[in-house]
């Protein structure tokens, strides 16, 4: 997998790029701001660009800027943001910008190798990868007054696992059910939110981002 | 220039007080005296009683006006005229010194009464033409009366004495009818001359005042006019055709009453204007600048009013508008007063010279000037120190902002960069084959360790100020606070952007709310409602808990308030004990 790292903070660049080598991982360049991303990936076509939300000039939301510019020069390359927020605007921002290969962790998650190894593969193939905190944060409150209110607590607890970016697969697997049950609350799920029949993927998509919109 | 404000304070002690004061019962005496000798000849009470009443009327009257300024001549003048027809009557009696006197007397109060119309209201005559008509009144009087008496029989001089036979001989030397009926014949041409030339006199006069001027002087000109009339009806028609109540007799009483009346009516005129000086003051108080001139304007019925404020560092005075204000000093109309007050000069006052006529009305006038102007100045600093202190506290919250959001910035890009880069730096040491088990499991305690911190740092920069605020708006920043809170909140608010000083103060100000809703009012559901109306942020927290907030009381609030005023919004707190607390705030926004 041939990655570019893009982190103003030089320590943390380095540190990762490091542990991302010993992992295996094909680290094709490190930058340090937005600009330097976006030449780094027309230089190298790397497969994911692992950033950080915030980085010169602004220190605001760089990294999603980025990763929504990306989606219409590079429609194949896999976005990882690192942000230091546990906030589902963020995500709903970033996910809403660019619908598959994108992925928002929280930035302590590089300390868990493999946790970060697996987002990138995840990624890698397609699918969308959200923080479980983040997914956390989000179900707080988002349950008696907005549309999630139709739902019922196993539909809910199914759109959770989808937000956080599991295949029915992994969701069989984490709730010990059936893969006929699983299809089947999906599906009540996506005509209970009123998404269109169009693409399986694109319907997932708009479920998480349902789910994230903040009230 | 004038600075007679500061000196028209002298109070009058001298011989014209003494006198005014002696006059009222010699005046008095006199009069009831003079009125007898009608009385004894046999004229009807009834007449007697018109006259006194009259007579008396007009006196006191003058007596008035002379009070009322009493360093004017007009005042003495009309004395003199007024008492002389109040005491004519002795003219009649038979004794060659009161015929003498009262005949002079009696051709030289015409001049007297030309002179108090013509110096009214300045006691000055004015022009040459006005001085050449009085010296010729006096003249032309004086003359006549001397020749009246050097040949006129006694008898003719006033129709004849009352009661008695007249002194055979003239007063001064023998008689000769037939000349002084050609001597008669000539004063009243020459007496049709003077009153033209009066008329003429006044009717330029009315025609050319300032409006201030005018009605100032009207009353009295108009008066003079009627005066001038009827002297020429008495002079021109024939004497004496109904005996002591003829049409001449009561006309020229009328007309005696009139004129008093007139004169009396400037000094009230002049009374109610000082009176409304008064209540331009009150009117003024705490009013602008700007609307002093129009008071003013206003009360002394001057349209060509104008106000100039003092400008210390162009050393002019200036109007409203920026203009200089002196007066022009091409005309006799114009004058300008000088206002100052304990610190220097103030205003100045360009103006009608008429004006100046009243010296006390200069005086309320300049004081009421003074006052406005230093009150004005006083709230002019009052609010430029105002807007000081609150340029300055807002200054001091953008500043306390700002270090919340560089702290913020700080504790995400520094600290916790250099903690995660320690973490990733064990995670090598752990990866190093040499590395041995125990090192292992303090390395993976170090870790857990070091990503508490991590959590515990963004938890902290949170508080000190939320990202999202600054990335999503109030609106998302709102409900990522709605979620911490442990108690459901509902929260309606648009999501637009808005400035940034009114999106922090909101958040905080919300944020402070359910923090306080959680922790004294154990309110079990809180809304939140933003709403974006006439040029206004205007948020509502509603709480369903216990109520009976004191809105004094708590720094927490103190603070809120602070921060809500410092960008000019206010605040307001409902909080009855058991019906819930309602925090109702308006940041003004443009």
């Amino acid at each position: 997998m041939r990655v570019v790292l893009a982190d103003d903070a030089l320590l943390v660049r380095e540190g990762l790029s490091r542990v991302l080598a010993h992992a295996g991982v094909d680290v094709v360049a490190s930058v340090g701001d937005l600009e330097e991303l976006l030449a780094a990936v027309e230089a190298e076509q790397p497969d994911i660009a692992i950033v950080d939300i915030r980085m010169p000039p602004g220190y605001r939301d760089e990294g999603i800027q980025a990763a929504a510019r990306l989606a219409q020069s590079h429609p194949d390359l896999g976005v990882l943001v690192l942000s230091q927020y546990v906030e589902p605007n963020y995500a709903a921002e970033l996910i809403a910008a660019s619908p598959g290969r994108r992925g928002y962790l929280l930035k302590e998650r590089i300390l868990h190798q493999d946790q970060l190894l697996q987002a990138m593969e995840r990624i890698d193939a397609g699918e969308t990868v959200v923080d479980p905190s983040v997914v956390d944060a989000a179900i707080a409150t988002s349950r008696p007054s907005g549309r999630l209110g139709v739902l019922t607590d196993r539909e809910l607890e199914v759109l959770h696992l989808i937000a956080q970016g599991l295949t029915d697969r992994g969701i069989c697997d984490r709730l010990v059910l059936s893969p006929k049950t699983v299809a089947t609350h999906t599906q009540h799920i996506f005509n209970k939110l009123g998404l269109p029949a169009s693409s399986h993927d694109n319907r997932r998509v708009h479920a998480v981002l349902t789910y994230m919109e903040p009230h | 220039m004038s600075e007679r404000a500061a000196s028209v304070t002298r109070v009058d002690v001298g011989f014209g007080t003494w006198l005014r004061r002696a006059a009222w019962p010699a005046v008095l005496i006199a009069g009831l005296a003079a009125e007898s000798i009608l009385w004894r000849n046999g004229t009807s009470a009834s007449y007697v009683v018109y006259d006194l009443a009259v007579g008396f009327t007009a006196v006191f009257l003058s007596l008035i006006v002379w009070g009322d300024e009493p360093s004017n001549a007009v005042g003495p003048l009309l004395f003199v005229y007024t008492t002389w027809l109040l005491v004519s009557p002795v003219r009649y009696l038979p004794n060659t010194f009161w015929i003498s006197v009262s005949w002079i007397a009696q051709a030289l109060v015409v001049g007297v009464f030309a002179q108090a119309v013509l110096a009214y209201p300045t006691g000055r005559l004015g022009n040459r033409w006005a001085r050449a008509l009085v010296a010729f009144a006096y003249g032309q009087a004086a003359v006549f009366a001397v020749i009246g008496l050097a040949i006129a029989p006694a008898e003719q001089l006033f129709g004849g004495c009352l009661g008695a036979p007249c002194p055979a001989t003239p007063p001064f030397a023998s008689s000769n009818p037939d000349l002084f009926t050609h001597v008669q014949d000539a004063q009243n041409v020459v007496d049709v001359f003077l009153v033209v030339c009066f008329a003429a006199l006044l009717v330029q006069r009315i025609a050319t005042a300032t409006s201030r001027r005018r009605r100032q002087c009207i009353a009295v000109w108009l008066a003079g006019l009627l005066a001038g009339a009827s002297f020429l009806l008495d002079t021109l028609l024939p004497q004496g055709f109904g005996g002591v109540w003829d049409a001449n007799d009561i006309i020229s009483h009328g007309v005696r009453l009139i004129v008093a009346l007139a004169f009396f009516a400037g000094v009230y005129m002049r009374r109610v204007e000082r009176a409304r000086v008064a209540d331009m003051l009150v009117e003024l108080a705490g009013s602008q600048a700007p609307s002093i001139e129009p008071a003013l304007s206003r009360v002394l019925r001057d349209p060509s009013l104008r106000l100039g404020y003092w400008h210390a560092d162009r050393h002019v005075y200036l109007d409203g508008a920026g203009r200089v204000v002196s007066p022009t000093f091409d005309g006799s109309t114009e004058a300008a007063t000088l206002v100052t007050g304990n610190s220097g000069p103030l205003g100045l006052l360009v103006h009608d010279r008429a004006v100046l006529q009243d010296p006390r009305l200069v005086e309320s006038v300049v004081a009421a000037t003074r006052l406005a102007l230093e009150n004005a100045r006083l709230q002019a600093q009052l609010r430029a120190r105002l807007d000081e202190v609150r340029d300055s506290r807002a200054r001091i919250v953008r500043a306390g902002d700002e270090a919340r959001r560089s702290l913020e910035r700080d504790l995400h890009d520094g600290a916790q960069q250099r903690l995660l880069s320690i973490g990733l730096a064990l995670q090598l040491a752990r990866a190093e084959e040499s590395t041995d088990m125990s090192t292992r499991a303090l390395l993976d305690e170090a870790e857990a360790e070091l990503e508490a911190a991590v959590a515990e740092l963004r938890d902290l920069a949170r508080g000190i100020h939320p990202g999202v605020l600054t990335d999503h708006g109030l609106a998302g920043a709102l409900g990522i606070l709605a979620r911490r809170m442990a108690m459901p909140v509902h929260i309606l608010a648009p999501p637009d952007r808005m400035p940034e000083a009114i999106e922090t103060t909101a958040y905080f100000v919300i944020s402070e709310a359910l923090q306080n809703a959680v922790k004294h009012a154990q309110a079990s559901h809180v809304s939140v409602t933003v709403r974006n109306a006439d040029h206004a942020v205007h948020i509502d927290v509603c709480d369903d808990g216990v109520g009976g907030a004191d809105p004094e009381r708590g720094s927490g609030i103190r603070g809120l308030r602070d921060r809500v005023e410092s960008i000019d919004g206010d605040m307001s707190i409902e909080s009855v004990a058991g019906r819930g607390t309602r925090l109702r705030v308006r940041l003004p926004c443009e």
